[in-house]
């Protein structure tokens, strides 16, 4: 693309912010860059050294309502939309002062209508979703979100193309083309055009690049016009960076960059305009200089951790309702559609007729055609568009077909639902359900029947919720709704969508819940002393239930057993005083034992001092198989009873 | 592959004195449609009549033999609940676990439970289990207890 200098000379010196914030951002880069080499900045940067035109085009052409989803390498992105250098310089430094406390560094910035993080592409879905949320609420908002050429490797940049495309959606995506992901030439590893990517979505297309400003910043313009029309566009601007990848990483030819640095529009002004940008660029040096000394003499940011307080548990009658599970989940989704105009649902094949893989949905997207929605086949993609609708202050309930399928999304929960909150102080919220139908007794075979919830426990900012037999879910998922401040799983057994919620009377033994806002479910012997103690969850508590039967009525031997609903994170107050009466335990659970349940459980009763004596974990015994042969991996009552007798003999 | 069984249809433990049942008629017929809390099937006990009702709404299949039989089992599969668009489904695959087997009908009281080794006991030593109503969790140990206490 051949430059035109004469012309983006003149157009910048017409244009005095464009300067004075390109030259800010320059500045502001190589000062953190110098901060890196003298040992100040702990962590990495990535910095945009020669890329701050294509930010400031398009960030210039947003209005006031429009979000920017950026990247690793997004201080150009973040000084572009907010000026707010001192917050980014603050936040870099670790200091409490930065814009995120200092507690996301370079890579993870939060402001009003911003958003950043290390994950490359990562933001795609969520940046859909925060479309979705401004089309659903009649404005005219767009989102905006730059990547580089590098993220199209990604597939879940894919999903979110296709789910943005299908629904019409005002999602700009900014491919900043460098030629380098990270220091791979992007020809080694990109297949096809960018533009054949946009083709093939039927997205608009335009190509421009950082060394024609005239044309960069006018095509930037249409490309948000055309965004705000409603539809969404692919805006492919050719750039370069002339500094290395992050701190010291630069491999490439120096020829070549050389070359660049010979086209690059700030280092002809710097260079041929010194005098005439003299004033604008000691202004934006002080500037920096002065954010440096301010974020140095601050205090570094702090962290509480919080530790779990033990409280009394007060053990209450167990509520009557019985109710078919499928149903009660019915139930609660249409109330909370009809009483709540944030709640959206959105999954695979939940609109109606189908209304969903296990008729849970039925005929709701009837009902509420806009905010009942069938989605492409993209756990990531559907994961990420409820951030942000979430984002956006709606109350996504997002269904993952199969819980099989959840590892699809596990980026999107992990290190987008999981840490935005984290990364911005708690300023920023995503009030999520993710509800998936979990495990086996099905003969689904392998991919179909596991319990891979293990694999999600203990991730910070994410709570899970198992439903069981017990308690209806409509109490649970209302008590979750109530109080929606954080992302949620919720685990639905699909064995016991037909089952009817409430405790099976058992004469001998009693049912009580826990006084909490997630219950913990008690069947305890009426009178006298239980030997053993099964802990466990979800649908397995039937399992449980059982198998305490058996094993008084085969050997006399009488078990309490203890069925968890939050299951992470986990807390074992209510199990101590039963466990410090028998010190035997067997936690029971669906999935393969090892670093899981019953492995947090344990840890966490010996943590809390609980005298144990005798400790099993019974789970699935390998992968699972199809068919009835399912039968001989996953625990049932007998397994659980000859678990029980064998704790007693051993 | 997406399933197409949405709930199945077993018949319940419902007379403590029997596990066999008349099944006296069949309420809807064999793959129509039905829906959640609809009544499928009349089965009556010793004591009384019972309604077996649909737990969902779709498709119903009744278990092979079914619709002929004159009779029925406690556990016994009675019929499934497929998508409305099933045609054809494995009916007879069972999913449920094993439910704990109906105790001796001459040991069913109210509000007790009897271990096995309690029942022999019983037997062996010509107790009523009635004298044990409300009594919770009964093992051998106990039925010897009351037996001591008792001067049998």
């Amino acid at each position: 693309m051949a430059s035109n200098v004469t012309e983006s000379v003149k157009y910048i010196f017409a244009e005095g912010e464009v300067l004075r914030k390109a030259l800010t951002i320059r500045r502001t880069e190589e000062i953190l860059l110098h901060l890196c080499r003298r040992g100040d900045i702990r962590g990495t940067i990535h910095t945009a050294i020669g890329q701050e035109l294509p930010a400031l085009a398009v960030v210039g052409a947003l209005g006031s309502e429009d979000w920017v989803f950026s990247n690793h390498r997004g201080h150009a992105h973040f000084v572009a939309l907010t000026d707010d250098v001192e917050g980014l310089v603050a936040e870099v430094l670790g200091r409490r002062t930065g814009v995120c406390g200092g507690l996301g560094g370079s890579q993870h910035l939060q402001a009003s209508r911003f958003l950043s993080n290390g994950i490359v592409g990562g933001l795609a879905p969520a940046g859909v979703g925060r479309a979705l949320a401004a089309r659903l609420a009649g404005s005219t908002a767009i989102s905006a979100l730059f990547i580089g050429e590098g993220a199209l490797g990604e597939g879940v940049v894919y999903e979110a193309l296709n789910i943005a495309a299908r629904w019409r959606l005002p999602f700009l995506v900014v491919v900043e083309n460098n030629g380098y992901a990270q220091s791979t030439p992007i020809t080694e590893v990109l297949a096809g055009t960018i533009k054949s990517r946009a083709d093939a979505f039927d997205i608009w297309y335009r190509q421009t690049d950082s060394w024609n400003l005239p044309e960069l910043f006018t095509t930037a313009t249409d490309a948000v016009a055309t965004c705000r029309s409603g539809r969404p566009a692919l805006l492919e601007i050719c750039t370069y960076r002339l500094s290395a990848h992050s701190k010291n990483d630069d491999y490439r030819d120096k020829d070549e960059i050389q070359k660049y640095r010979e086209r690059d529009v700030l280092s002809h002004l710097l260079e041929e305009h010194r005098q005439e940008v003299i004033e604008v660029d000691r202004a934006a040096i002080a500037r920096v200089e002065e954010a440096v000394k301010r974020a140095l003499k601050a205090d570094y940011s702090t962290l509480t951790v919080k530790g779990s307080a033990s409280e009394p548990v007060d053990w209450v009658e167990v509520p009557g309702q019985a109710e078919v599970i499928a149903d009660s989940i019915y139930r609660f989704l249409s109330d909370s559609l009809e009483k709540d105009s944030r709640v959206i649902l959105l999954g695979e094949d939940i609109g109606a007729p189908y209304g969903g893989a296990f008729h849970v949905t039925r005929d709701l997207s009837h009902r509420y055609p806009n905010r009942v929605r069938n989605t492409p086949i993209s756990e990531a993609g559907i994961v990420g568009v409820g951030c942000g609708l979430a984002l956006a202050g709606n109350l996504p309930i997002v269904e993952i077909m199969f819980g099989d399928f959840l590892p699809l999304a596990f980026d999107q929960i992990l290190n987008h639902a999981a840490k935005f909150s984290f990364v911005s102080e708690g300023r920023v919220q995503v009030p999520m359900i993710v509800r998936t139908p979990m495990g086996g007794r099905r003969g689904y075979g392998p991919t179909h029947s596991q319990s891979l919830e293990k694999h999600f426990l203990g991730i910070d900012g994410l709570r899970i919720v198992a439903l069981n037999s017990i308690l209806t879910p409509y109490a649970l998922y209302s008590e979750i709704l109530r109080n929606l401040d954080r992302p949620y799983i919720v685990i639905e057994n699909k064995s016991l969508y037909p089952c009817r919620t409430g405790p099976a009377p058992i004469p001998g033994f009693e049912w009580k819940i826990s006084r909490d806002p997630f219950p913990v479910v008690r069947l305890s012997p009426a009178s006298g002393k239980a030997s053993v103690t099964l802990v466990c969850y979800g649908q397995m508590f039937d399992e449980v239930t059982r198998a305490l039967q058996y094993a008084f009525e085969e050997e006399e031997i009488v078990c309490e057993a203890y069925c968890l609903s939050l299951i992470s994170p986990l807390h074992v107050g209510a199990l101590l005083e039963g466990v410090a009466r028998t010190r035997t335990i067997i936690c029971v659970e669906e999935a393969g034992t090892e670093a899981g349940f019953g492995s947090e459980v344990v840890a966490q009763l010996m943590e809390r001092g609980a005298p144990l004596n005798k400790v099993k974990r019974l789970g699935a015994a390998g992968t699972i198989p199809a068919g009835p042969l399912e039968a001989k991996v996953l625990p049932d009552a007998r397994a659980i009873c000859e678990a029980i007798k064998e704790i007693c003999a051993s | 592959m997406l399933p197409e069984i949405i709930a199945e249809i077993v018949v319940e433990h419902i007379d403590a004195n029997s596990d066999k049942y008349r099944l006296s008629s069949l309420c809807v017929a064999d793959r129509c449609l039905v829906e959640s809390d609809q009544p499928i099937a009349i089965i009556e006990t010793s004591k009384s009549v019972f309604e077996i009702v649909s737990p969902a709404s779709g498709r119903l299949f009744f278990a092979p033999g079914v619709v002929t039989a004159k009779a029925v089992q406690a556990g016994q599969l009675l019929a499934v609940v497929a998508r409305p668009d099933a045609t054809e489904v494995e009916v007879s695959h069972r999913w449920h676990c094993e439910k704990p087997s109906a105790p001796p009908q001459d040991t069913i009281v109210r509000g007790a439970t009897f271990s096995k080794a309690a029942i022999s006991k019983l037997r062996e030593l010509g107790i009523s289990p009635d004298v044990f109503i409300d009594k919770g969790l009964v093992t051998a140990a106990d039925v010897e207890t009351y037996f001591k206490e008792n001067a049998m």
